[in-house]
Order: C-alpha cells, then sequence, then structure tokens
C-alpha cells in the first residue's frame, strides 16, 4: 500500500497549497518589486527631475539676463533704455527655479546637495549685482552721451552764430572795402589806394576770414570731441589742436576788434561775440565742468570703460554662477543616473523573479500532472479490480436455479455424457435455438411428457397443447426473449407460466444460454406442477371453508342471511332472466361471496361477468351449473354446521333487559313488547355486520376508514328487508371504491387521513324509518355522470335525472371494472331491492364534502328497543378500526 | 414684446456703431454737424508776419462768403492757424498737431518754402494734402508732383524766369547786367536757380559769374551780400531779389545810398505791401511780381475780394484766391469729402474756376493752376500792374 501513488484528494491538495504558496510569494515579490520601482521612481520624481527642470530654469533665467544685457548694451538713449529696467521677470525665474532646485536636492540623501544650492547663491547676487550695475552705468553712459550731443549741436549753433556774427560784423568793412574799391575803380587817388591797402577794412577783413576759418576748424574739433574713441585721443585733442585753436581763434577775435574803430557801433557787436565764444569754448573745453564736452565726453568714455570692466566681472560671475550650476548639475545626474539604475536593477530582478517563479510553477505543474496520472492509473487499476469483483459477485448472486440451468445447458452441450444426468432429472429440459427450434438432447422427462420431438420441431408445437391461442402467446413471448431487448425478467412475464396439457398441469421456466458471450440459445425447463396445484387448490378450498367457517360462527343470522341471498340469487338466474338481471345478480353474489370469503365463487362470479361483459349474452346453462355447483359444494361443507330452522338469537344485553324488567315488575304488556321486540331484528346487528364488511374491503383497497354506526336501537320487522340488506353491500363497496380518497390524497385536500363513514338507522316521526349510508369522500362527479347519462341516453338535465341515472343498469363513470365495483350494476340492484322492499332512494352529495346515500322505508314497521337505564348497549357505539398497512 | 425688445437691443448697437464710425471719420467730415476742418502753420509772428497774417486773413475771409452762404453741402469750413514763426523746426510739429489731432482735411495757404520743406514729406506720409502754400519754391513742384500737394500760385522760377525776360527781352538788358540778392537759405536757392534756368534759355551759360550777394534768414546783416554786388567788377542795372522785405528793404535803401542806380526786382513772396511800407520814400520804381493779379481788376474773384471789405493787398489776395481753390475742388468732393477724396476730385480733370478766366483744370502730372505771374511797380506808394519792362522808368 505504501508504493501506491497519492490519492487524486492528496495530490489536489497539495497542488492547491503549492499554487496558494505561489500566488503568496508572487504576491510579496510584487509587493517588494512595487516598493523598490516606487522609491526609485519617486526619487526621480520628487528630486531628480524637478531639480534638472529647475537647473534649466536657472540656466535659461541666465540666458534671458545676457540677452538682456546685449539688448541694454545696444540701446542709445536713456528712453530706449528705460524699456529694459525692469528686470523682475528674470529675478522672479532666478528665484523660483533656485527655490524649487533647493526644495528638489533637499529630497535627495546625497550629502553637499544642499551646500551646493546654497553655494549658487552667492554667484546668482554677483550676477544680479554686477548686471544692475552695468545697467547704471549704461544709463549714465546714456546720460552722458544724450548731454554730449545736445551740448555739440548747441555748441555747433553757436559757432554757425558766431561764423554769421563775424560775417554780419565784416559785412560793413567788406562793404566800406568795396565802395573804396569802386571809388578808386572810377578814379584812382594814391590815398585811397593808401587807405585801401592798409586801412582798417582790409584788416577787419582778413581777421574776420581768420575767425571763421577758426570757428569753422572749432566746429571741426566738437565733432571730434564727440567721436573720441578713448581717453588718450581726448586728451590729445583737448591738449593739442583744442588748444591751439581756442588761442588762435581768441587772437583771431582780438585781432578782429583791434581793427574796429572803438565809436563803430558795430564793435559792441563783435565784443559781444568775443564773450559768445568764450562760453562757448568754456562749454567746449573747460576741464572742471564736467558738462563741458570734453568733461561729458570723457564721463562717457568713462562710462564705457566702465561697462566694459563690469561686463568682464559679469562673465566672471557667469562663469562662476555655471561652475556651480555643473556642479549641481552633476550631483543631479548622478542621482539620476542612481535612481534609473535602482530602477533599471529592479527591473532586471523582477525578470528574473518571474522567470524563478514562473519555472517554479512549471517545476509544479509537471509533478502534479505526474502525480495525477499515477493516481488516476491506481484508480484505473482499481476499478478493473473492483469490476472483476462485481461480476464474480453477479455471478454467484445468480443463485441455484441458474447455476442448475447453466449446468443443465452445459450438461446438454455434452450430450452424451451428461444423458443419464438429464435422464435422472424430473425436469423437460429442452434447449431451443433462437428461432425456438428445438436443438440437441431432450431430457428423459421431455421425452416421457411430450414424446421425442420432430426433425426441427418448434418448442411450442412440441410441448404445447393444441391450443391456438396459448401457442400465440408462447411464440410471440419468445420472440420478445429473443430479441433480448427487454430485461428479461420482464420478457418471461409475457410467456405462458403454466400450462395443462392432458391431465398434468406444467410450469415453465426458461433460461438464456450464452456461449461465449453471445447470446445463443435459450433453455426451455418445464416441471409436472400437477399435483403441487392440486394441493395449492386443496390448500385454498381448506382456506375458504376456515374463512367460511369463521365468518359463520362470528355472525350466525348474518351467514343464513348470506346463505338465503345466495341461494334466491342463483334461483332467479336459473329462471333465465334478461341481461341486466343476469348481470345484477351475478354482481350482488360476488359482492356477496367476496365479503364472506368465498373466494372461488367470488372469482367465478367475476370471470363469469368478463365474459358476459365481451360477448354482450346470458349465462350458458353449463355456466350456470358450474356456477351453481361450485356454490353448492362450498355450501356443502359447512351445511351441517348452518342450520336453516333458526332459533331466536338474544343477546346479553337484551338477556340483561328482560331480567330488569321482570325485576321491576313490569307490566305484562311491557314484557311482551320486550319478547316480541326479540325475533325482531335488529338493526345495530345488521349496521355492525356492514360495518366489519365494509373494514374488509377497506383493507383491500388499502384506504383506512372510521366507521360509525348510529342505529337509535330501530328494530324492524324479521324477513322484510332481507335482499335490501344484502344488495346494501354494494353502496359500501361504492362508497370505498370511487367516494373515499386515498389517504394521500385526502391529506393533500386537508382531510383527516382516514375515511369517515356513518352508517345509520333512524326512525322517522312522521312513521317508517331511514337507511342511511354517509361518507366524506370526494362525492358524485355528476360532470362524468352527465356525460356516461348522455352516451347511454338517458335524461341528464337536473340532479335528480343524473340521480336516476345513477341506479340505473350498466352506468358507471370508470372505464375500467374491478372486482370490486364499476360495472355500473351495484347500484341498480340496490335500487331494485329497495324497490321490492317500498323503499325509495335519496342521494346528497357535494364535490369534494362526501355522499349521503338515504333509503326510506316510510311505510314500514319498526321497533325501538326499551330500556336504556341499565347500562346496556349506548345508543351510539363506535368502533373504530385502523386498517393496517402492509 | 419679444419684437420690441429685440428692437431695443438692437438699437444701441446700432448707436453704438453709429457712433464709433462717426467717431473714427467724423474729424475728416462726416456727420452733417461737423466743421469742414482746415488747417494752417504760418508766421503769425516774427519777421515773416504780415505775409502769414495774410494769408490767414484771405482763407479765412473767403471761407467766411462760404459759410455765409450755407457751406459746403451743408457743413460750415472752419480754419485752424497755428503760427510756425516762420521757423522750419515749428512747422513740422504744428503740421502733424493739425493732422493727428485736430484731423484737417488738408493744410492751406502755409507760408514759406523752408517751412514748406519739412511740410511736403509729412503730409506725403499723412495722405493729406497741401494745398496753395504761400511759397513758389520748386520743392513743391516736383515732376511727377507729389500726390499730396498742390500749388494755387505759380513758382519762384516762374516769377524770376518773367523778370529774365522782361530784364532781356523788353528792356533789352545785358545778362552781364543783372545781379542777385538772395535770401541764404532753399528759398533764396529756388529763385536763383529758376533765374539761372531762364539764363541759360536765353543762351547766357555763365550765370554762375553774375554778381550774388546772400543774406542770414531773419536777420538784416545785408551789407556783405551788397558788398558782393558793388563789387568795382560788376556794373548790375537791375537786382533780382528773392528775399523777405525788411532785408530787401534795407538792401534797396542801403544800395541807393551806396549810389547803386540799378532795377530792384522783387518775387511775390516778398510780400508787396510790407515792403512798400518799409521802403516808405525809397519805394518808387521798385518792381514786384506777382502770382495773383492786381485786386483792382475786372476778374469775377477780384470782385468777391474786394467785397469781402479786406484791406486789399497781394499776400490776402492769394489767400483769398487758395480759399475759393480749394472750395471748388472740396464743393466738387461731394457731401462726406476725405482727404484720398478730395486729391481724387482734383486729379479727375474737372475744371474748376477760380474766378481767374478760364477754369482750370488739374491732373495726376499737373498739381498746379497757376502759370501767370503778374509784375507790378511801386508808384507813388500803390502797386501798378504793367504788362512791359520798359512802362518801369529807369532808376
Amino acid at each position: 500500500m505504501n508504493d501506491k501513488p497519492k490519492s487524486i484528494e492528496d495530490n489536489l491538495v497539495s497542488l492547491s497549497i503549492a499554487a496558494g504558496v505561489l500566488f503568496v510569494v508572487l504576491l510579496l515579490a510584487m509587493l517588494a518589486v512595487q516598493q523598490a520601482l516606487g522609491s526609485s521612481v519617486r526619487q526621480l520624481e520628487s528630486s531628480t527631475l524637478p531639480a534638472l527642470s529647475s537647473l534649466s530654469g536657472q540656466r535659461h533665467a541666465v540666458a534671458r539676463l545676457f540677452q538682456r544685457q546685449v539688448q541694454v548694451l545696444a540701446t542709445r538713449t536713456q528712453s530706449e533704455l528705460e524699456a529694459y529696467r525692469d528686470r523682475s521677470a528674470i529675478d522672479g525665474e532666478l528665484e523660483r527655479s533656485r527655490t524649487l532646485l533647493g526644495e528638489a536636492l533637499g529630497g535627495l540623501a546625497r550629502e553637499g546637495a544642499r551646500e551646493q544650492v546654497g553655494a549658487l547663491e552667492a554667484p546668482t547676487r554677483a550676477l544680479l549685482a554686477r548686471d544692475q550695475a552695468l545697467f547704471e552705468s549704461v544709463r549714465l553712459r546714456h546720460g552722458f552721451q544724450e548731454t554730449l550731443d545736445q551740448q555739440s549741436g548747441s555748441v555747433q549753433a553757436e559757432l554757425q552764430k558766431l561764423i554769421q556774427e563775424t560775417r554780419a560784423v565784416s559785412g560793413k568793412a567788406h562793404l566800406e572795402y568795396v565802395l573804396a574799391l569802386r571809388r578808386i575803380a572810377r578814379s584812382p587817388s594814391p590815398l585811397e589806394v593808401k587807405k585801401l591797402v592798409f586801412g582798417g577794412e582790409r584788416i577787419q577783413r582778413e581777421a574776420t576770414e581768420q575767425v571763421v576759418a577758426a570757428v569753422l576748424h572749432l566746429g571741426q574739433l566738437v565733432g571730434k570731441i564727440a567721436l573720441a574713441q578713448n581717453d588718450d585721443e581726448l586728451n590729445s585733442i583737448a591738449a593739442n589742436e583744442l588748444n591751439q585753436n581756442l588761442e588762435r581763434s581768441r587772437s583771431h577775435l582780438r585781432a578782429l576788434l583791434a581793427a574796429l574803430d572803438a565809436k563803430d557801433p558795430i564793435r559792441s557787436r563783435a565784443e559781444q561775440m568775443q564773450k559768445q565764444f568764450e562760453s562757448v569754448a568754456a562749454g567746449i573745453a573747460d576741464a572742471q565742468n564736467p558738462q563741458s564736452l570734453i568733461g561729458l565726453r570723457r564721463n562717457t568714455l568713462r562710462e564705457s570703460k566702465k561697462a566694459a570692466e563690469l561686463r568682464a566681472e559679469l562673465l566672471d560671475a557667469v562663469r562662476e554662477f555655471s561652475d556651480g550650476v555643473e556642479q549641481v548639475e552633476l550631483i543631479v545626474s548622478q542621482e539620476t543616473q542612481r535612481a534609473s539604475s535602482a530602477a533599471q536593477f529592479t527591473r532586471w530582478a523582477v525578470r528574473i523573479g518571474m522567470f524563478a517563479v514562473f519555472a517554479v510553477a512549471v517545476w509544479i505543474g509537471i509533478v502534479s500532472v505526474r502525480r495525477m496520472r499515477d493516481s488516476v492509473r491506481a484508480l484505473h487499476v482499481q476499478n478493473r479490480e473492483l469490476e472483476s469483483l462485481s461480476r464474480e459477485l453477479q455471478g454467484m448472486n445468480e443463485g441455484l436455479e441458474g447455476l442448475v440451468a447453466q449446468r443443465s445447458a452445459e450438461l446438454v452441450k455434452r450430450e452424451r455424457s451428461m444423458r443419464l444426468v438429464l435422464d435422472t432429472m424430473d425436469e423437460a429440459l429442452i434447449m431451443c435455438d433462437l428461432e425456438g427450434r428445438v436443438i440437441g438432447e431432450s431430457s428423459k422427462a421431455a421425452l416421457t411428457w411430450f414424446g421425442t420431438p420432430g426433425r426441427e420441431a418448434l418448442v411450442w408445437d412440441y410441448i404445447l397443447p393444441p391450443e391456438q391461442k396459448l401457442i400465440d402467446q408462447f411464440r410471440l413471448g419468445y420472440a420478445q426473449l429473443v430479441e433480448d431487448v427487454l430485461p428479461f425478467e420482464v420478457s418471461i412475464e409475457c410467456l405462458p407460466r403454466r400450462f395443462e396439457r392432458g391431465e398434468h398441469i406444467y410450469a415453465l421456466g426458461f433460461r438464456q444460454v450464452f456461449e461465449e458471450g453471445t447470446f445463443r440459445s435459450i433453455l426451455v425447463a418445464a416441471r409436472d406442477v400437477t399435483s403441487q396445484v392440486a394441493a395449492e387448490a386443496r390448500e385454498r378450498d381448506a382456506h375458504e371453508q376456515h374463512l367460511l367457517l369463521a365468518n359463520l360462527l362470528k355472525d350466525k343470522a348474518g351467514f343464513r342471511a348470506f346463505v338465503r341471498d345466495g341461494e334466491g340469487l342463483l334461483a332467479d338466474l336459473r329462471t333465465q332472466p334478461d341481461r341486466d338481471v343476469t348481470l345484477r345478480a351475478l354482481h350482488t353474489l360476488k359482492g356477496n361471496t367476496a365479503v364472506y370469503g368465498m373466494e372461488s365463487v367470488a372469482r367465478l362470479c367475476h370471470s363469469l361477468e368478463e365474459r358476459l361483459a365481451e360477448a354482450g349474452d346470458c349465462l350458458t346453462t353449463s355456466e350456470l351449473e358450474e356456477l351453481s355447483g361450485l356454490w353448492r359444494a362450498r355450501i356443502h361443507r359447512i351445511e351441517e354446521t348452518v342450520t336453516t330452522d333458526a332459533a331466536i338469537e338474544l343477546g346479553e344485553a337484551d338477556y340483561a333487559e328482560m331480567v330488569h324488567s321482570i325485576r321491576q315488575r313490569k307490566d305484562h304488556d311491557q314484557l311482551m313488547n320486550i319478547v316480541e321486540a326479540w325475533k325482531w331484528v335488529a338493526t345495530s346487528a345488521l349496521l355492525q355486520r356492514l360495518s366489519r364488511q365494509m373494514r374488509r374491503v377497506a383493507e383491500r383497497v388499502d384506504k383506512p376508514i372510521e366507521v360509525t354506526v348510529e342505529h337509535h336501537r330501530l328494530r324492524v320487522m324479521p324477513g322484510s328487508l332481507d335482499a335490501f340488506w344484502g344488495s346494501l353491500v354494494h353502496v359500501v363497496r361504492n362508497a370505498l371504491d370511487h367516494g373515499i380518497e386515498p389517504a394521500a390524497e385526502r391529506v393533500a385536500r386537508g382531510k383527516p387521513e382516514r375515511g369517515r363513514i356513518v352508517l345509520r338507522t333512524k326512525p322517522l316521526p312522521t312513521g317508517g324509518f331511514v337507511v342511511e349510508l354517509e361518507d366524506d369522500g370526494r362525492g358524485i362527479d355528476f360532470d362524468a355522470l352527465g356525460r356516461v347519462a348522455l352516451r347511454k341516453g338517458l335524461p341528464a338535465k337536473a340532479r335528480k335525472d343524473l340521480i336516476l341515472a345513477m341506479f340505473h343498469d350498466g352506468v358507471t363513470t370508470r372505464e375500467e371494472a374491478s372486482e370490486l365495483s364499476g360495472r355500473g350494476v351495484g347500484l341498480a340492484a340496490v335500487a331494485s331491492t329497495c324497490k321490492a322492499a317500498g323503499g325509495s332512494i335519496d342521494v346528497e352529495s357535494t364535490s369534494g364534502k362526501g355522499t349521503c346515500f338515504r333509503f326510506t322505508f316510510s311505510g314500514q314497521p319498526f321497533r325501538i328497543r326499551e330500556g336504556s337505564t341499565s347500562g346496556f348497549p349506548a345508543r351510539r357505539s363506535r368502533q373504530s378500526l385502523r386498517a393496517a398497512r402492509s | 414684446m419679444d419684437r420690441g425688445r429685440r428692437n431695443m437691443l438692437v438699437l444701441p448697437i446700432l448707436l453704438a456703431a453709429g457712433t464709433a464710425r462717426a467717431g473714427s471719420s467724423a474729424p475728416r467730415g462726416a456727420g452733417a454737424a461737423e466743421p469742414l476742418r482746415v488747417g494752417m502753420s504760418t508766421a503769425l509772428s516774427g519777421p515773416a508776419q504780415g505775409l502769414g497774417a495774410g494769408m490767414k486773413a484771405g482763407v479765412e475771409a473767403y471761407f467766411e462768403l462760404v459759410n455765409a452762404a450755407g457751406g459746403i453741402h451743408g457743413r460750415r469750413l472752419e480754419l485752424i492757424a497755428l503760427d510756425d514763426q516762420y521757423e522750419p523746426s515749428k512747422t513740422g510739429p504744428n503740421v502733424r498737431r493739425l493732422i493727428d489731432e485736430d484731423r484737417v482735411l488738408a493744410i492751406v495757404g502755409n507760408v514759406g518754402t523752408p517751412t514748406a520743406v519739412v511740410t511736403v514729406p509729412i503730409v506725403n506720409e499723412k495722405k493729406v494734402p497741401l494745398f496753395g502754400a504761400f511759397t513758389g519754391a520748386g520743392v513743391l513742384r516736383k515732376t511727377p508732383p507729389d500726390r499730396y500737394v498742390f500749388n494755387v500760385r505759380s513758382s519762384y522760377a516762374d516769377e524770376t524766369a518773367e523778370m529774365i525776360r522782361g530784364l532781356l527781352v523788353d528792356r533789352k538788358l545785358d545778362p552781364e547786367d543783372i545781379a542777385f540778392f538772395t535770401q541764404d537759405d532753399s528759398y533764396g536757392d529756388a529763385g536763383y536757380n529758376g533765374a539761372v534756368k531762364a539764363l541759360q534759355s536765353h543762351g547766357f551759360k555763365a550765370a554762375e559769374k553774375l554778381a550774388h550777394g546772400r543774406y542770414a534768414r531773419n536777420t538784416l546783416d545785408v551789407e556783405d551780400g551788397l558788398a558782393k554786388v558793388l563789387d568795382p567788377r560788376y556794373h548790375p542795372k537791375a537786382v533780382i531779389m528773392v528775399g523777405t522785405y525788411k532785408p530787401c528793404a534795407k538792401f534797396i535803401k542801403l544800395a541807393r545810398k551806396c549810389g547803386l542806380r540799378a532795377l530792384f526786382a522783387n518775387v511775390s513772396f516778398v510780400g508787396s505791401a510790407d515792403l512798400l511800407k518799409e521802403l516808405g520814400g525809397a519805394a518808387n520804381g521798385v518792381v514786384i511780381t506777382q502770382v495773383v493779379p492786381h485786386w483792382s481788376g475786372k476778374l469775377p474773384v477780384l470782385e468777391q475780394y474786394r467785397e469781402s471789405g479786406l484791406a486789399p493787398n497781394f499776400v490776402s489776395l492769394e489767400g483769398f484766391i487758395v480759399g475759393r481753390a480749394y472750395v471748388e475742388v472740396l464743393r466738387a468732393s461731394g457731401p462726406e469729402p476725405t482727404p484720398e477724396r478730395f486729391v481724387e476730385t482734383a486729379e479727375s480733370g474737372t475744371p474748376f474756376d477760380l474766378g481767374l478766366g478760364e477754369p482750370r483744370a488739374l491732373s495726376p502730372a499737373v498739381h498746379g493752376f497757376g502759370t501767370s505771374v503778374w509784375p507790378t511797380r511801386i508808384q507813388a506808394g500803390t502797386f501798378r500792374p504793367f504788362s512791359h519792362w520798359n512802362e518801369v522808368p529807369a532808376p
């Protein structure tokens, strides 16, 4: 047992444990992976990516700063410059990105990251401060330049005016000079010529020309100053050319003034001009005056230089800043690298882990499949063992007969050697092929009983008497057996099991014979059961006799009445009545005999009824004789016990009542009444008898009932209603057969399991009495009754019509007759006897509630038994019987 | 109810649209109640104020006449005049202000050539006509003409050409007998260049060698220029003067004092009345060419001018004629004139009656109304128009 593979259940359990463990491992692995991946991704998300983005923000801001500087440097005026003054956007961006960077790097575990961010702050501040300084420097330079331009413009205008003034001043002298020339041209005189040559006009004119030339040159110098590229150039211009020019201009102006006459009105204009020149000269060259052109230009150059320096510093600051940013970038990129390699590692770990889990799963799968396969194989082996065991058991269970048949078949097969065995058997064994042909040797008994079979004789022709019906039944049953479609036992049921041949009765048995597993032939076994049947019949007779006697002893008077009725009915039948009367008589006889246990007569009556129903004619003489014979034979056996000369039966109660009445010295008439009443028939006894019959019938139909007898101490005239009482059994049967439902149906309808029946006799206040039979069954099916009545051509409109129809011959709602009822004869018989006794019938029925048959005998005399004071029989007696279930 | 509400909704929208439209175009003259605004930047103070005031008075007088007759298509004419003191640096801002803020339909009757030099690029840029400026300079007379520049008067070149013709043809002078006294700027250049061209057309190639004295604008320093003219190498019998009345008057007086016996011929821009006043007794024989006829003539516009009640002079008469010319074109431009429509109408070839005889038509190639020059001489304190230059007595 230890080597045996584990059972499927075990394997399933271990498989599910493995799968569960695997699932848990997978879950844990996934959790671990999620944790690991999550932390690196979180780091990437929360620190490195924002850090990278803010670094790029920093660079972007610095790029914008540079762009702004370029724009600032490209401006030419202060108003142009003002457009770039607002730097808050760049400041904000720098500040923002640096804060973000700090936050992002704060999340990094790496040491020094925060310090690096802090280190960025100083270069950033320096950068911004220098930018601001540069802006201011440029602004100043623009201011100087603008002032310079303005100044230089106004200086130029002044100089232009000066030239104009010079020309105006010299214009007069010029005119004088020209007029002198004209005079000389007209009439030359030496004085005139001398004056022209040496006169003030000419000096004036020359001085004018030189002043104009000097002033024009000064204008040029002003342009040069404005364009001087550096201090050296400016200093050179100021120290050399400008000074020279100013000195020369001054001397020329002085010469011009000197040339002007003190009284000349134009002299004041010339003096004015001289002052004007000095102021212009100061505006140009005053070293102390920062608003002079030289000073302005110097400032401009200084600011330019300063701007260049600032720009250089700025570049340094940018470099420093860039270095800082690069440091931070390095850290961030290292962190990024680390995070992503962690993620990468986690991914690989996941792959490998998944692969391992998968491999384990596959391994477990393979192992489980193998184990399962082993288990299934073991199961197969077990199944095969079980099958063979069960086959063996079946074989064993086939029993003794099977074994005998088998052995017989074997004997037949081994003909000669088994001959002796066959001969010794008291069974006729006939082997037949599937067509029914007798094959092989038959047993000696067969040869003895049925003679030697002809060549290829059919078994049914061989063994059966020449009765076509029997032969056909055999043939058809045999064919069914051969077909082997229906179960063997069922097929056998269709074959005749018993038949009479000559004086003997044979019982038949059949066995299928298999050769090498194939159904090949049938062994027919016949046994002579003549003696057995006779014994059975005797046994039955004895049983019947016993039953009759028992009934006789129980109720002698009833039995006498039964015998009397039976004799009467037979007498009726002998009169060759019409068919209805015949059926009624037969039916009543059947009912009565069945009730009193005279089963053989009841059976005969039933079979005669069957035949009459089929043939539709009357009894034949021989049938009548058979029935009378059987009846006589049965009655004869107990004739000695049944005395036809009836004595008066006195019950204990009657007796006690009588004694009691005498002791009380009752009146003679009263005593007479009591005694006379003894001869009257107590309905209590009649009803009790009826109830007994009823209980018997109930037992047969397996319907538990509870019968209540209510007799009201009624006695009826002896002999007056004998036929009626006899036929009343039909109503009883009817009630049990049609009225009372089976127990299960009753329970389903909410009724008590036991059917309740009340048998009642009751005096009528108007005279006469009634006999009632009441049940709580399903009631009369008036619809079905109506249909049947119509079929029979009877009136069926009113309830009354239907009730009449019910008591008509041949009216039954049953499709098939049973031994109990259903031929539609019973009620007709009751109606007939009731009418003969001068009674009338009334039926009350409620569907589902029950039915009451009431027979009213209004003209019939009756007596009430007196004296119930002695405590003797109660007015009501109740007997119940529980029908035993078998 | 529903409909009514919708109309009430629509109405404000229409109103808003209407006001928006009116707001954008009204200053250029859309609404019925909106006056037709015209701008002027001129010398209302300084040495040339007589010119500016005269032009302004003339234009306003004619506008009054039109307004009194119900305006143009029911709309009043309104002149907005700003003072530029004959300084170009002030003219530019004035013109921009007139166009941008007052949203005038045109700049009419400005005085001066240097001022015109800065005005022309502005009106070309702003696409607003410069109409009837009181200058004969060539900058306003390009070939082909600027789209937005229209002239009523003849050019200085026309005037000096007329002088050359009169001197050479009528009085039979030699070209060498002619000297020049001009303002040392574009005005002076315009007159001088016109004369040089005329001389050349008369076959005299060495015009640059003629005596040419100059003076600075807005000064009276004429001596140096006079010295040039009086140079004994030249013997001028006539001096063509392109200047303003004060220096010119001084020059004439001084020249006479210095013994120069020559015919002084001034271009119209000198301002005849002021010159006359300035010269006083020395005015006799001074010639001034006019770009407008003498007010005493028979032409219809002269009658109108005389009826206007203005003290008659050539400047206000020119202003009056400029006003009439402008109104004629504006009237033809329809009830809702725009600068663009004005130019289209002017160039359409429609003849406009200026009341100077034959109606004159303009075209994209011709933007000047006047080609005539009317010479006058001062005789006993009055201007005498003449047709033959021999009519002028020898100095």
